[in-house]
Order: structure tokens, then C-alpha cells, then sequence
């Protein structure tokens, strides 16, 4: 049990999305990232290109690369009361964020194929 | 010419073949027989019919195989089925009458293994998964020294957050617009106020 304890780990959820302003079609599981984002930038094509679960071991780093060839880092700072802090780097950001449950964390990583790649970090289902 | 006497005994006769007679009646009987030879032939003519049909049962009897007799009339005979009440305490009845150890050895053996899976379930149930906040909440945000871009941070109404990434004087590139601008606040650092939208 204390080895559980000493060895916090938690489970990310990172999906990659092709985000464009022209018309394509939005995915129906994106239609929410569709509407968080609307207020901002209207996309007409949101297409996921990939999902991979990430298992984070304390302040052990994880990357994969996107498909802007640009490499995204995560890395599990803290876990506290059972709330995650998390470390994500897509150049050129970095940031440090809370999990909560059931929420996404979107960030724009860059421009890609005539549109632009988001990454979403959320709860794993 | 009809003779009274058989006619009054005729009926007996096969019943005293048979020995299915009281002891008068077959004293009577003999003492009949005694007297008439023709009666006395019919007798015999039973006995040697009964001895006849005996003797082919026996050879009949002989053909078949008596081996799965019992398990085939026990296996047609549906025993009364109680009702379900009484069947369980039946069962408990005879388990405990006739297989107490093993019971009590397979209750010892439920109960450890109760004793060793609830607190190991509980532990796991109590795993923290790291998502208990109820909103993501982005505590800083930076960006390269020589990015020409900076974040726009938003929290939204729903708990979810949104890091946009704007690139100072055009679009954003795939570099993230690294070189494009020598900025001097290379490093910005974004504390996230409260859920509402804003540039830093």
C-alpha cells in the first residue's frame, strides 16, 4: 500500500485534432470542442487524428510527437488530495494545469496541413 | 351325463391349483377328487398348463438383461418435489448432519478471503485518480525566449480550459513563430483568473 502511495501515477487521455476554418466536417464527438471554441474561431472541419492514453509516473517525462512534427512533453508534477498537477510543453508553450474530472484542457499546438493541430488532454474514459 | 357333484366343484378346481383355497374348502376339494377320476384329470391338466406357463417365463426371463433393470426403473420414478422452502432446509439439514467439516472449512475459507479483498478494494476504490477538481484550473503558462508568440488562456463556464496561442504580428506558424519578433518578456507566466477570458 505505501508503495502505491509513494508512487503516484495518473492516467491522461491525449487526442490530437486537425482543426480548419474550411468546410469538412465536424466529428460528432468534437461537436463540444466545436462549441468551446466558437466564440473564438469558427472551424468547420474537426477531425481526430490520433489518441494514445498516457500512464504518468511522478515527474517522469512522456512525449510523442504531433503531426506538425512538433513534440509534445506531459509530465506529472504533483498529485494532492487526489488532484493532479500536470506539466504539458508544445513549443513554443508551457504549462502547468489541474486535471478535474471529466474536463479537457485544448491547446492550439501550431499550424498543419493548410489548418491547425489542437491537443486535447482530458480524463480517460 | 352331468354330474353334480363336478359341476358344484368345477369352479374350485383351478383355485386349488392355484392353493388359493381355505383349508375346508381344499379338504372338500380332495375329498371331490378322490371320488372323480375326471376331475382328478382336470387337476392334473392345470398343474401341467401351470408348469408349462412357468417354465417359459423362466426361459423368457432368462433373455433378458437385468444388468440397468434398477437404474432404469429408478431413473423413471420422479421423486415428489417439495417445496422450495423445505428442499433448502433439507439440504442445509443433511449438509450440516453429513459434511459439517467441509462446510465449516469452505465458511473459513469465504470469510478470509472477505477479510483480504475488502480492504485491498477499499484501498483501490480510495486510489486517487487525480481528477478531483471540479474545474481544470491552469496555473502558468510560458513560452520560449525567442517565440514571437504568447498564450491566451480561457477558462470556461464549463470547467474545461482553452490555451490559444497567438502569434504577435501573423499567423501562427508551425514553429510557433520562434525568431519572428526578439521579444523581451521571453518568458511570460500566466496566472489564470478565475475562469475568465483575457490575453496576459
Amino acid at each position: 500500500m505505501s508503495a502505491l502511495a509513494a508512487d503516484p501515477r495518473v492516467s491522461v487521455q491525449a487526442d490530437v485534432v486537425f482543426a480548419s476554418e474550411k468546410p469538412g466536417g465536424v466529428e460528432p464527438a468534437l461537436e463540444k470542442m466545436r462549441a468551446t471554441l466558437d466564440a473564438r474561431k469558427q472551424y468547420k472541419t474537426l477531425k481526430r487524428l490520433e489518441g494514445r492514453k498516457l500512464e504518468l509516473l511522478f515527474n517522469r517525462a512522456q512525449s510523442f510527437e504531433l503531426p506538425n512534427k512538433k513534440t509534445a512533453v506531459v509530465r506529472l508534477l504533483t498529485l494532492e488530495n487526489d488532484i493532479a498537477t500536470v506539466t504539458v510543453k508544445v513549443p513554443p508553450t508551457e504549462a502547468t494545469y489541474k486535471l478535474a474530472r471529466e474536463k479537457v484542457l485544448y491547446i492550439q499546438a501550431g499550424a498543419h496541413d493548410g489548418g491547425e493541430v489542437w491537443l486535447l488532454l482530458s480524463q480517460p474514459r | 351325463m352331468k354330474n353334480p357333484a363336478r359341476e358344484k366343484f368345477l369352479p374350485l378346481l383351478s383355485p386349488y391349483v392355484d392353493g388359493e383355497l381355505t383349508p375346508e374348502e381344499r379338504q372338500q376339494v380332495e375329498t371331490h377328487l378322490a371320488n372323480n377320476k375326471e376331475s382328478t384329470a382336470q387337476v392334473a391338466d392345470f398343474r401341467a398348463g401351470d408348469g408349462l406357463i412357468r417354465h417359459a417365463l423362466e426361459m423368457a426371463a432368462d433373455e433378458v438383461d437385468w444388468k440397468a433393470f434398477t437404474e432404469e426403473v429408478m431413473g423413471k420414478v420422479t421423486p415428489e418435489k417439495l417445496p422450495l422452502f423445505e428442499r433448502i432446509k433439507l439440504t442445509l439439514s443433511e449438509m450440516f448432519t453429513y459434511q459439517r467439516g467441509p462446510l465449516v472449512a469452505g465458511f473459513a475459507g469465504a470469510a478470509a478471503a472477505v477479510a483480504i479483498a475488502v480492504p485491498v478494494s477499499l484501498q483501490f476504490a480510495a486510489q486517487p485518480d487525480g481528477y478531483a477538481a471540479a474545474r481544470v484550473h491552469v496555473q502558468t503558462v510560458s513560452v520560449d525566449r525567442d517565440s514571437a508568440a504568447r498564450p491566451d488562456v480561457v477558462e470556461t463556464d464549463e470547467g474545461d480550459a482553452v490555451i490559444w496561442v497567438v502569434e504577435v504580428g501573423g499567423p501562427l506558424d508551425a514553429d510557433g513563430g520562434k525568431k519572428k519578433k526578439d521579444k523581451e518578456d521571453a518568458e511570460e507566466s500566466f496566472k489564470a483568473h478565475g475562469g475568465k477570458e483575457g490575453e496576459l
